[in-house]
């Protein structure tokens, strides 16, 4: 009596490992890449959050391991490296990639939308499922977006000394853009514009090789460029970046359906929060680069003027030269700003 | 065997030669645009570009090879100094054969790769419309013919090995007088 017999449980713990053996088995392992540093704002409120409630969702189903600061790639060819398979989910800018991605890089264009949260929703209007950047650009590049949203709108910053009085007097100045429209926009303002990524804007405005840059303040503060800049604009719309954490679709389509809810579920849950978080958090950069002793400037009305006038003609320059080449330039512009329109703040 | 050897090392000399143009280049271009930046506040917008997109490229894969003949890369050679000039001959085969599968992949990758960007007509947005495939195309021509001079020493070595000519010498040992004498790269 009392004693279990041998065999009982020898079954017993055959059983109990059998049963275990299943939730291993099935234990999901996704690398996610991006070309932040650790630290960074982007990483603070969106990475660590994700990857935590990833987690949480699926009971420690889904591990998501990070590789930041370009561990796995440059940014700029992050497409390629989750296309390759090199990370599951890749932190992918389409003005980084904009050979690929061309009609994506229309949140470059300059005076679309007026707040944060009004220019996510359109481009989440434009990314959502069968959509038209979905069906153009995401699916024929192998990938889908979870998570999505717009960086605040970037700002003109100078790290010459040249004193920043009027938008003029950038006139002749080597200016760092993401590549793509925001090119088309620093020509307008009679500068040069210079195509690189955020990480390498810290050795070149130290050496002097760069004037200035197109960036939202909270990535001035995240790669520690306050100490390099002199002066800069405020409450300008020289259009900003779209950035995606973007699933491969091979990984995607071979995830169970409840891993897949659960990505989906989270990744929109986060992108619906970025904006206010991302304002929240360039409101205070701002007040630490002008505590910092940052010369900010709100151009003038006769500079306004100036610039609705100088952002249109690059709207209409970027649509015509993307038509051109026979991909929907005008179309994308057009519903961009419709979808801007209907999420427009009341 | 001995004329596909020296056809090569043309090819070799002929793009080493173009490196070195595009590096004169890299210097003028940039001594101009510094000039152009402070003294008529009118800097190149297309120099970033130019250089980073294409020329360094240039100076990378176009002298691959070169390098390799010329031995002119890395080469780890502690043990060479031990062995006879038969083994030495086998470990340079053997650098070979583990060495051409990786820069064939190389070439291949990036081959289809450039084709790819031909056919869909890829260009970088921005101020200048720099075609992609242009660039991209710039890997597989110098990983292709240092996969051709990898292939081509290897059947050299193996010829050699086998009782024949030699074709090409043994890679110089450095510090030895062989290896000052061969330490002329360009």
């Amino acid at each position: 009596m009392g004693r279990v017999p041998k065999r009982p449980a020898l079954a017993l713990a055959a059983a109990l490992l059998l049963a275990a053996l299943p939730a291993y088995a099935d234990k999901i392992t996704l690398r996610l890449a991006d070309g932040m540093p650790s630290g960074h704002i982007i990483d603070r409120t969106i990475i660590e959050p994700f990857i935590q409630q990833v987690a949480e969702a699926t009971h420690g189903q889904v591990e998501i391991r990070h590789f930041p600061a370009e561990q796995l790639g440059k940014s700029r060819d992050m497409l390629m490296v989750t296309q390759a398979g090199v990370a599951d989910i890749g932190f992918i800018v389409p003005s980084y990639q904009s050979d690929r991605m061309p009609l994506a890089t229309v949140t470059e264009l300059p005076g679309i939308f007026q707040t944060s949260c009004q220019g996510d929703a359109a481009l989440r209007a434009l990314t959502a499922d069968g959509a038209i950047l979905d069906e153009r650009e995401f699916k024929p590049n192998g990938v889908k977006p979870l998570i999505i949203f717009l960086m605040p709108a970037y700002q003109l910053i100078l790290s010459s000394g040249r004193p920043l009085g009027a938008l003029k007097d950038a006139a002749g100045l080597k200016i760092r853009t993401p590549g793509g429209a925001m090119d088309l926009t620093v020509m307008g303002l009679g500068a040069v514009p210079i195509r690189m990524g955020p990480a390498e804007i810290y050795e070149s405005m130290s050496r002097g090789t760069l004037d200035g840059a197109l960036l939202a303040y909270q990535s001035v503060m995240s790669y520690h460029l306050a100490p390099l800049v002199k002066s800069g604009t405020l409450g300008q719309d020289f259009g900003t970046v779209a950035v995606t954490f973007s699933i491969r679709l091979k990984t995607w389509n071979a995830l169970p359906p409840d891993v897949r809810d659960t990505l989906g579920r989270v990744g929109q849950s986060l992108s619906l929060q970025a904006c206010e978080k991302f304002d929240k958090a360039e409101q205070d950069s701002i007040a630490k680069v002008r505590a910092g002793g940052v010369h900010l400037i709100t151009p003038g009305a006769g500079d306004h003027a100036d610039l609705e006038a100088a952002f249109a003609r690059v709207r209409e320059d970027w649509a015509r030269r993307l038509d051109a080449r026979g991909k929907a330039g005008t179309e994308i512009v057009k519903a961009f700003m419709d979808a801007a329109d209907v999420a427009k703040p009341q | 065997m001995s004329g596909v050897i020296a056809a090569i090392g043309k090819a070799e000399a002929l793009l080493a030669a173009i490196a070195s143009i595009v590096l004169f280049a890299v210097m003028a271009i940039v001594a101009s645009d510094v000039a152009m930046r402070y003294v008529f506040n009118h800097p190149f917008g297309w120099s970033y570009d130019l250089v980073s997109l294409y020329f360094t490229l240039v100076l990378f894969y176009f002298c691959l090879s070169r390098a390799f003949s010329g031995h002119a890369h890395v080469g780890v050679d502690i043990l060479h100094y031990y062995v006879s000039a038969r083994t030495r001959r086998v470990f340079a085969l053997l650098t070979c054969i583990i060495s051409t599968p990786l820069f064939a992949t190389i070439a291949a990758v990036t081959l289809e790769r450039a084709v790819d960007a031909y056919a869909r007509h890829d260009i970088i947005e921005g101020a200048i419309e720099w075609p992609t495939w242009a660039y991209i195309a710039l890997a597989p021509l110098g990983a292709g013919l240092l996969t051709l001079r990898l292939l081509t020493d290897a059947v050299a070595h193996a010829i050699a090995l086998g009782g024949g000519p030699e074709l090409i010498p043994l890679p110089p040992l450095a510090r030895s007088d062989e290896g000052l004498e061969g330490a002329s790269f360009e």
